[in-house]
């Protein structure tokens, strides 16, 4: 894909340019990322896969759609009839989602927007576990995983 | 009147902010995101500013420490998400950049990916984040560092990630400029700050004496106005 920028820059070293056929412009071609898979966090997902994200979506939408299967999970499974009230809240249709899973916290430790913040105390936790001796690291990790 | 590192940072870079424009500050960025609020609140009430979350122009009653947290959408009169961010660059409609580097060089280029080789670093860096595309897009770009030594600013870069349209380098020592050839100048120092000390911290070669102006400290109504937009200090988390 053509991109805007990276004139000057060494990440040139390992990008090729195409020309505008239109203009003659130069411009880095930059290779698509075709993930395999993409996993989101979403507030509400209905039972045909059809996304709504309140608030901030970051580039949820776009790494969904660059994928080739799309896993969703929820803070909460709502009904059909509820999304097609408002289909206009839909961010992701279900014909591009594979699979829905309803796990109330599912983004802790980090946060779902106007439902919880991010878990300052366990990213500390986590910090000093990382900096310290492996064993330690791994006890914090088993503990953590089997929570 | 006393005032902080972090308080003299601040002016100086709200005072480059012009009203009207439409600017764009990303991750790890409370400073910027304190100096941004204290133009809008001072000389520049039409500034837009836009981040991460996508947010355009919240009315924050609480900072956050983190500039990715979804607290700065509070009060955003709508959702422009990154993506759009690099298209508004692209297109040549982004008035002002704030970026950083782990390195930055005497052309005011950045390093944001590697201390050593790049292929075998001794450090390997978190990247460049989008900037080798904004840098160049942008129509202008502010760089700040809370770090002013000879191993931030130097004259070589171990890697260039970016390279482009820097027009000022804010440290806490002093406010680069950038001449009509693409090299930074000592525009003015911070008040307190000798000239042999920007010398000794600055690795590239650079040009001060006891007559280079002095950074104009806060104004009262500066330091009024920054105690009421961030009462806990967040601006001074970077440091």
């Amino acid at each position: 894909m053509p991109m805007a920028g990276l004139t000057g820059s060494d990440l040139m070293r390992h990008f090729q340019t195409v020309t505008d056929p239109y203009t003659g412009e130069s411009w880095a071609a930059i290779a698509a990322i075709k993930p395999d898979w993409t996993i989101l966090h979403a507030h509400e997902a209905d039972e045909a896969g059809n996304v709504q994200i309140y608030g901030a979506k970051y580039d949820d939408i776009l790494k969904a759609k660059a994928a080739a299967h799309v896993l969703v999970t929820c803070e909460r499974l709502i009904p059909v009839a509820q999304t097609a009230a408002h289909p206009e809240r839909t961010d992701l249709p279900g014909f591009l989602v594979d699979a829905v899973v309803e796990v109330p916290k599912g983004a802790w430790p980090h946060s779902c927007e106007g439902e919880y913040g991010y878990d300052e105390a366990f990213f500390r936790r986590y910090l000093a576990a990382a900096a310290g001796p492996d064993d330690a690291y791994r006890a914090f990790v088993a503990e953590v995983v089997g929570q | 009147m006393s005032f902080t590192t972090p308080d003299i940072m601040a002016c100086a870079i709200s005072r480059l902010l012009r009203d009207g424009e439409i600017a764009f500050f990303g991750l790890a960025s409370p400073l910027v995101m304190v100096s941004t609020l204290l133009a809008k609140a001072t000389h520049a009430p039409n500034l837009t500013f836009l981040s991460i979350p996508g947010s355009i122009n919240p009315v924050l009653d609480r900072l956050p420490t983190s500039t990715v947290d979804s607290a700065l959408l509070k009060g955003s009169t709508g959702i422009f998400p990154l993506s759009e961010i690099f298209d508004l660059s692209a297109r040549g409609r982004l008035d002002t950049a704030f970026l950083s580097g782990v390195q930055i060089d005497g052309r005011g280029r950045i390093n944001m990916s590697a201390i050593g080789p790049y292929e075998q670093p001794k450090v390997r860096l978190p990247g460049g984040a989008g900037s080798a595309l904004l840098l160049p897009t942008a129509r202008r770009t502010i760089l700040w560092r809370t770090r002013h030594d000879p191993r931030t600013f130097v004259e070589q870069l171990d890697f260039v990630t970016a390279s482009g349209n820097v027009a000022w380098v804010i440290t806490p020592l002093c406010l680069f400029g950038r001449d009509g050839v693409g090299n930074l100048y000592v525009h003015s120092i911070h008040p307190g700050v000798t000239p042999e000390q920007v010398v000794k911290a600055t690795g590239f070669p650079v040009a001060v004496d006891a007559d280079t102006l002095v950074t104009p400290a806060p104004t009262p109504a500066e330091l009024d106005a920054l105690s009421r937009i961030d009462p806990e200090n967040v601006r001074a988390a970077e440091f």
